[in-house]
């Protein structure tokens, strides 16, 4: 099977990205609290790669531990919305048109209506903000969309006659959903979760712009983005360097998602 | 229209292999074939519609002027005006947010043959012409509010709007009922008549072909096997896959059927209704009489036909007996027990089964066939230890290797997908088989052969078989007595033989006479 | 088709009542003690009283909310604590900073996306639809208040063509306003303006592959006739989809590039209102945003009813 060009640069970029933060576990060129004034905004080169931040930080060793935190709140927000929302959509499909069917749908069309900027600032008013936060409001935003996939691949596969055939056979309606459904919507949810994925890091970053997500010292490259706004004429690589890091990450991610799709199924053309 | 040397390769796979024919004006010309056979690539290669990558030789003569040497330009100047096409599958054919009347019209207009305002009486005309009277479908309805038969005739309406010298027609009565069937085939009998133009009629049905065409192709794998006028064709056909084709469209397998006066299904006086979608927001939602009052018995070793056309309640009523859905009235018992909804003990379950007729829809494509046939010993106690060795068993009754149990679904073709529907459907040694509609989407060779198989193992196994069909042919060939649905209601119910040889309900009637036979005097030789 | 609107105005309410109570109970229920936790932890007693008191606190939950319910529909939002005005008036001046934001950012990215869709569909497998693809793949994946602030450093600092931010207020004149508003609305478009171009493209491709087009086709139509007049209008069905769904993305993208852009939008005054604890104030402008996204849904569904007679007549 030949991979596609697409693939391999996305999954390269991707590993790059998770390489960078399981590597920051052990080791960073600098470390992160490090502040040395008297350094600070150096341009790239020297003994800093990517240059110092206004506080004479290492940029490389920031994004290094901000990869970290991107992952752990898109990890945890997908997982939320899968672990929620992949349930919802199956049983919703099971029960076709029964009250519990509209009462899931309909609550997935309230979710949609609170974008998770929203969400994040209702969490934020009520409880201060951290990056718990962003999780939370990406993740809530993230059930409706797992739900809604799950529901509508499992609607086509509960009309296939395997399905009709399997209930002949005696089984009930949460076996089948399974052993039968599950298994066959699993290319969806791989494909689904990985574009989330790559949401998530991009909303994460926004949240964490605005003040809503992660909170200082925890290094998070929206922060990072935030500290740079007023010194972009003065430095502008502190600027261009964590952006560099999303784009490049996002784009990673959906191409590869995009590359698996169009291998594990050439026919499912999901589209968020 | 000449066709000669037709030769087509798509991305290097070969498709088609030196077809030559001849149209002649004023005829029908029937071109018969089994799926994959090249018929309706051979019509996209008239029409200059193929699919990218695809490389023609040959010589596609129209009046003179070979139509493979055409421009797109002209070949669209020749499209609508000189030589329509009406295709296989009328729900999907039209643009469902254009109103008909346009799209009919549309013919007109992209021809310069009219203004719009012209045009849009011409269209009218043109539907009236095909059946459907503005009175009762205004132009200006959309495809979504007529049936298929309805929505064939606009497709048949917009195709001869011009009054092409040619139509070619894919399959166009294949997705509808056999009553729609006659009327489409009719009308487009009327139309070659008074309109003198020739009709291609592309089909896989040989009785069809039969009963309309004067000349008549038969392809396989790409090459004409044998062509010629209809009725000596049919009589004397040489090519050894001709006759083939002609004796297993007609095969009805051996049966040595020992029906015991114990009934296995008892329906009685069963009622089915399920709720429409909601009109509105608020007020109950309104309900539909699937199933009404409908009783039959089935008993041990017998097969039971129940014939009828889409939306009579059928699959309604198997899914009842099957007892996936409840029933709001009478009762169902299996071998004396009675099959209640939702809450029925594996033992009864296991008594019955099931076959279904899409072969490719029928198996979840990520177990092995193994796992795929045991599927209803889930229904049994305990699960059997000599559970491979009983699948084994089971796929080699239906003419399949034991080894088979280790493949994938997708390894196999559909004649032989359906054995293994059928091998699960005996694994657990049922004593009814609910056939649904199970060899209505095989080719007629693979057909006859899966017929001979189920007779085979009625008689080894004593099976009940209750077989749904809407094709009147296949019930013949199989079935001991026979119901006939109509609307809900069982109107006719008889042995099969009389039921067909002298029909007494209207309606059965009206199915006998729509379904084209080819005349028995043409096959006895 | 007056059913139709009927019934989808009858779902517009519920939803509208639903999401107010999920907001309401937010706010006002969870923390406690609004009036404490607006005060903060040092407050004295009867300062939280009496504010209790002119938040009109006291009173059952249903009292309260329908109170605050009837209250929006007249117009009452209520009296924002650190301001002292009433929540009506703020909001109504920064309404008009982001809404037309939004709305330009939308118009843009339609403007763009459409064509290049089709180009893309068009011109299947060519270079240009390679070079489309690429290009959107990198706007979907630029956050869009960094490709504002890059949009800044090159257009405001480096080249001088426009301003670097702030918003000189409708009174000074359209252009003056809409040339503030530009490099925010362009930041805001071109990556929603990416995905909706993949969606224009995908969706017409699917199209050209129906039955219907092959019957066009048959009629004598050119590839362009059918695609122009048969294909496009089906396609667009699910792009109206996606269009409806941005302008949710976009209301709440404008809330942040107001930030990069000293904007003074919603987004402005609802961060103010989260570090300063004005529950109103936030309570507010959350019910607004949300009743917006829920009106372009309903909208949306109209739309649908439009182009598609299949949608007329079912709920």
């Amino acid at each position: 099977m030949r991979l596609p060009g697409q693939l391999i640069l996305g999954a390269v970029l991707s590993a790059l990205f998770i390489a960078a933060a399981i590597l920051s576990l052990f080791w960073t060129p600098y470390a992160v609290e490090a502040l040395e004034i008297s350094n600070k905004l150096k341009p790239p080169g020297g003994g800093h790669w990517l240059g110092t931040d206004h506080f004479g930080r290492d940029i490389l060793s920031m994004l290094m531990v901000g990869a970290r935190t991107s992952i752990a709140v898109a990890v945890v927000a997908v997982g939320i919305g899968m672990a929620v929302g992949v349930p919802l959509g199956l049983l919703a499909a099971a029960n076709r048109g029964s009250l519990l069917d509209e009462v899931v749908m309909r609550g997935n069309d309230l979710v949609f209506a609170f974008p998770s900027l929203v969400i994040a600032i209702l969490i934020t008013a009520v409880f201060g903000p951290s990056a718990l936060n962003a999780i939370l409001a990406i993740g809530i935003f993230n059930i409706p969309v797992f739900a809604r996939v799950t529901r509508g691949g499992a609607l086509s596969l509960w009309t296939l006659d395997y399905v009709l055939a399997a209930r002949v056979a005696g089984k009930g309606k949460l076996r089948i959903s399974l052993e039968h459904i599950l298994s066959n919507i699993v290319n969806l949810l791989i494909v689904q979760g990985t574009i989330q994925f790559s949401l998530g890091i991009l909303a994460e970053a926004g949240l964490s712009y605005v003040g809503l997500g992660a909170q200082p010292p925890l290094p998070s490259w929206g922060r990072m983005l935030a500290d740079s706004q007023t010194l972009i004429s003065l430095a502008p690589h502190i600027a261009i360097f964590p952006g560099l890091a999303i784009v490049l990450t996002v784009l990673g991610l959906n191409l590869m998602g995009d590359g698996m799709r169009d291998l594990l199924d050439p026919r499912l053309r999901r589209i968020r | 229209m000449q066709i000669s040397g037709l030769s087509m390769t798509i991305h290097g796979v070969p498709i088609l292999r030196d077809v030559s024919f001849a149209v002649a004006p004023g005829e029908i010309f029937g071109l018969v074939g089994e799926s994959g056979s090249g018929k309706s690539m051979t019509a996209l290669a008239m029409m200059g519609l193929l699919p990218r990558g695809t490389q023609v030789s040959g010589r596609v003569g129209f009046e003179g002027v070979d139509l493979l040497t055409q421009g797109e330009r002209a070949m669209c100047g020749l499209r609508g005006r000189e030589i329509g096409m009406i295709f296989q599958e009328p729900m999907t054919a039209l643009n469902p947010v254009q109103c008909i009347g346009d799209q009919v019209a549309e013919t007109l207009v992209v021809h310069g043959a009219a203004t719009r305002a012209a045009a849009q009486a011409a269209a009218l005309e043109r539907l009236v012409r095909v059946g459907l009277p503005p009175d009762r479908f205004a132009p200006d309805r959309y495809p979504h509010e007529l049936s298929g038969g309805q929505r064939q005739r606009v497709c048949i309406a917009m195709a001869v709007a011009l009054r092409p010298k040619l139509l070619i027609a894919d399959e166009p009565t294949t997705a509808l009922d056999v009553t729609t069937q006659a009327q489409i085939l009719e009308l487009l009998r009327d139309l070659v008549e008074d309109e003198g133009m020739s009709l291609m009629l592309i089909t896989h049905d040989l009785a069809v072909v039969a009963d309309m065409a004067d000349h008549v192709a038969v392809m396989r794998k790409g090459q004409v096997v044998e062509a010629g006028r209809t009725e000596t064709l049919f009589r004397t056909a040489r090519h050894p896959y001709t006759r083939q084709l002609f004796r297993d469209s007609g095969h009805a397998p051996q049966r040595a059927a020992r029906v015991q006066p114990a009934p296995v299904l008892e329906v009685r006086n069963v009622v089915r209704d399920y709720p429409l979608k909601r009109i509105a927001f608020w007020g109950n939602r309104p309900m539909f009489r699937a199933v009404d009052d409908v009783s039959l018995t089935i008993r041990s070793g017998e097969s039971v036909g129940l014939v009828g056309e889409s939306g009579c309640g059928k699959s309604t009523l198997t899914r009842a007996i099957l007892g996936l859905d409840p029933v709001q009235g009478g009762t169902i018992t299996l071998d004396g027990a009675e099959v209640h909804a939702g809450h029925l003990a594996g033992a009864v379950r296991a008594r019955m089964q099931v076959v279904f007729q899409d072969p490719y829809g029928s198996f979840n494509p990520r177990h092995k066939v193994g796992r795929l046939v045991a599927e209803p010993f889930h229904l049994l106690p305990t699960p059997p230890d000599d559970r491979r060795a009983r699948v084994a068993e089971a796929l080699r009754a239906v003419g399949m290797e034991p080894g088979d149990q280790d493949k994938f679904i997708h390894e196999f073709s559909g004649g032989q997908r359906q054995r293994i529907a059928i091998a699960r459907a005996i694994v657990i040694r049922p004593g009814l088989v609910i056939l649904d509609e199970a060899v209505s989407a095989l080719d007629v060779t693979i057909r006859a052969q899966v017929l001979d198989l189920l007779a085979d193992l009625q008689g080894r196994f004593g099976l009940s078989y209750l077989f749904i069909s809407h094709d009147l042919s296949v019930v013949r060939a199989i079935t001991d007595r026979v119901l006939v649905m109509q609307a809900g209601r069982i109107v006719e119910e008889g042995r099969t033989e009389q039921v067909f040889n002298s029909p007494a309900h209207p309606y059965t009637q009206q199915l006998i006479a729509a379904t084209p036979r080819i005349p028995e005097e043409w096959l006895a030789a | 088709m007056l059913r139709f609107v009927l019934s989808r105005l009858i779902s517009l309410g519920l939803s509208l009542v639903v999401a107010s109570l999920v907001i309401f109970t937010v706010i006002e229920v969870i923390p406690g003690d609004p009036a404490a936790f607006m005060l903060g932890l040092n407050a004295a007693p009867d300062t939280v009283a009496a504010l209790r008191e002119e938040l009109g606190l006291s009173g059952s939950y249903l009292s309260r909310y329908l109170a605050w319910a009837f209250g929006m529909l007249t117009g009452d939002f209520g009296t924002s604590y650190t301001y002292r005005v009433p929540v009506a008036d703020l909001v109504g001046a920064r309404l008009w900073v982001s809404l037309p934001l939004t709305i330009y950012a939308l118009i843009l990215s339609t403007l763009i996306a459409v064509p290049v869709g089709v180009l893309a569909a068009a011109r299947r497998g060519g270079p240009a639809d390679f070079g489309i693809m690429g290009a959107t793949q990198m706007g979907i994946a630029i956050p869009n208040f960094w490709f504002a602030m890059l949009l800044v450093l090159i257009f405001a600092v480096k080249l001088r063509w426009f301003g670097a931010g702030g918003f000189p207020g409708w009174d000074r004149g359209i252009w003056v306003s809409l040339k503030a508003l530009t490099l925010p609305a362009v930041a805001l478009a071109l990556p929603q303006a990416s995905i909706l171009a993949r969606v224009m493209r995908s969706s017409l491709i699917e199209t050209l592959g129906q039955d219907y087009m092959r019957t066009a086709r048959a009629k004598g139509l050119t590839q362009r006739q059918a695609v122009l007049g048969h294909a496009l209008r089906n396609a667009l069905i699910p792009v109206m989809t996606i269009i409806g769904l941005q302008f949710s993305f976009l209301l709440a993208g404008a809330i942040i590039i107001e930030n990069v852009f000293f904007l003074p939008g919603l987004g402005r005054l609802i961060f103010q209102g989260i570090t300063q604890r004005d529950l109103i104030v936030v309570e507010s402008v959350v019910m607004l945003l949300v009743f917006a996204v829920i009106l372009v849904t309903f909208l949306v569904d109209l739309a649908y009813a439009v182009i598609d007679p299949r949608l007329r007549r079912a709920t």
